[in-house]
């Protein structure tokens, strides 16, 4: 097993088409469709699309992929054995908390901290918009771990490709994600 | 009568001039190789003689705390300065470098020796900053000073050795699975890495390859012999040629990577963070996943380029310290 095996990945929102329907069915205080002010049929383009395909791919290099994740499934995906890195897939809702969405709803940064093991040493990957308050929280909880974030909105889309690529050297080369990414990030700036 | 004595001047002043075209040719032909050899000689002089000094200031790192992730900095005969955000750190790597009028630092990690991890982070960030500030800076060992802590071996500027090009494919592959200072032994035994991709668009492919970089060490010496790919060599007169061919290559080459060689800071530094060499498949998996993003996200090529740019530019690997340096943490 190649060291992608060792990462993880948390959909928090919907990533299939049914997941979405349920999503627009249901939206449980759920903010990312509404407040990106985007329609079904971009999203099917932007994210489920995109994230159908990387996730194959993903799971046939070994990275275990949640879907549909809860606020208390979270801790689920820090479980021992302690993973080197856990990419979380979500969205930011600015407000006074500000919360982060999860398929259950949103909740708020320091509720999703405490999901985390304290002792947790790795990478967590955050591929939600303005994630510094996120990092800071998880940093609070966990000091030694590496919480990955940008202080403005990211394109998941641009991301899940970034992974798909990271995973692969990982797969490839035995490298470390934070080496497979960093290459990852050179070539996309460059090729 | 006549008539034939012309006909047979005709035909002897060409056959003549057919000889005396012939003798020229191989005149200029031997003039070619001595020219050739000579020029060979030249181009190997110089290229072995090619080297460029850098000079650097030197600057020390500590990691005061694990938690508090409170920084102290001090310059070679400098003050020592607490600094808590990154912004703070280049902007005293900056002015260390103007007050000493050098090219770059020697950053001394302090503390790190038990968290490769952290000191990993620290690098990533500090390189991704002094890239936008170009700020070019490499790591020195810091067991040549006393009362320094040794630094983990991860962390050990590369043993300055020469490797034979036949050396390499053993070496790139002990170097997958040792610390990240076996990449200076794949760099040193000329695999085709970032920096050297870049030249290999502006050369052919083979050249580029078969550059062995054979001398190297921190003052800035670099020596490199270029080898002509083998099936070249079935002829020394054949393989002489294409030496020149290479020399010539070579001396561009070298000229380029004087600016930007391997005893150039900026090149070491971000040596430090690549364990893993580039492949061919890697760049072109890229490639076809950045047409496949602009396509699904509806951008130009452009457009798309700009918006990874900025998704780089914004992403950060949190060290307690960027949340500081943002400006965001009281």
């Amino acid at each position: 097993m190649s060291l992608a095996s060792t990462c993880k990945v948390a959909l928090c929102i919907p990533a299939d088409r049914r997941e979405l329907d349920e999503y627009v069915a249901e939206p449980r205080g759920r903010d990312f469709l509404s407040s990106q002010a985007i329609t079904v049929r971009q999203y099917e383009r932007e994210i489920i699309g995109p994230v159908t395909r990387a996730r194959e791919l993903w799971q046939r290099l070994g990275v275990e992929v949640y879907s549909g994740v809860t606020l208390t499934t979270l801790p689920i995906l820090f479980a021992e054995p302690e993973p080197a890195m856990v990419a979380i897939v979500s969205h930011w809702q600015t407000g006074d908390p500000p919360k982060i969405e999860f398929f259950d709803g949103m909740a708020a940064i320091d509720e999703v901290a405490e999901q985390i093991p304290a002792d947790f040493g790795g990478i967590i990957d955050l591929n939600v918009c303005q994630s510094l308050d996120l990092a800071l929280a998880i940093r609070r909880k966990a000091p030694d771990s590496h919480p990955k974030w940008s202080n403005q909105p990211t394109i998941p889309a641009f991301w899940f490709s970034v992974y798909s690529e990271a995973f692969k050297l990982m797969a490839e080369t035995n490298a470390s994600y934070m080496d497979a990414l960093e290459l990852t990030i050179e070539s996309f700036k460059h090729a | 009568m006549c008539k034939r004595i012309f006909a047979r001047i005709c035909v002897s002043e060409r056959v003549y001039i057919t000889l005396l075209l012939r003798v020229q040719l191989c005149l200029r032909i031997i003039l070619c190789c001595l020219f050739a050899i000579a020029s060979l000689d030249q181009a190997q002089a110089a290229v072995s003689t090619v080297s460029r000094n850098y000079h650097y200031s030197q600057l020390k790192i500590s990691r005061a705390s694990t938690r508090e992730a409170m920084y102290k900095l001090k310059g070679a005969g400098g003050r020592e300065i607490s600094v808590s955000a990154m912004p703070d750190i280049v902007k005293h790597m900056r002015s260390v470098m103007n007050e000493q009028k050098t090219d770059g630092l020697e950053i001394e990690l302090e503390g790190f020796a038990d968290r490769p991890e952290d000191a990993k982070a620290l690098l990533f960030s500090l390189r991704n900053a002094t890239t936008a500030g170009a700020i070019p800076f490499k790591l020195v060992e810091s067991d040549k000073q006393p009362g320094v802590d040794k630094p983990s071996a991860v962390w050990h500027p590369p043993k300055l050795e020469s490797r034979s090009n036949e050396d390499f494919a053993k070496t790139r592959q002990l170097a997958m699975h040792e610390p990240i200072n076996s990449f200076y032994i794949i760099r040193k035994t000329g695999s085709i890495t970032r920096e050297e991709r870049a030249y290999s668009s502006k050369f052919p492919y083979s050249y580029v390859q078969h550059a062995v970089i054979d001398k190297f060490d921190d003052k800035g010496q670099i020596g490199i012999t270029f080898r002509s790919p083998a099936f070249f060599q079935f002829s020394a007169l054949v393989d002489r040629f294409v030496a020149i061919l290479n020399a010539v290559y070579l001396d561009i080459f070298a000229n380029i990577i004087g600016q930007n060689n391997y005893a150039n800071p900026r090149v070491q530094a971000s040596a430090l963070f690549n364990t893993i060499p580039t492949s061919k498949n890697h760049e072109d998996a890229v490639r076809i996943a950045k047409k496949r993003l602009a396509s699904e996200l509806g951008m130009s090529d452009d457009e798309l380029d700009n918006v990874i740019q900025v998704e780089i530019e914004n992403m950060q690997i949190t060290f307690l310290d960027w949340a500081r340096i943002a400006g965001f943490m009281e």
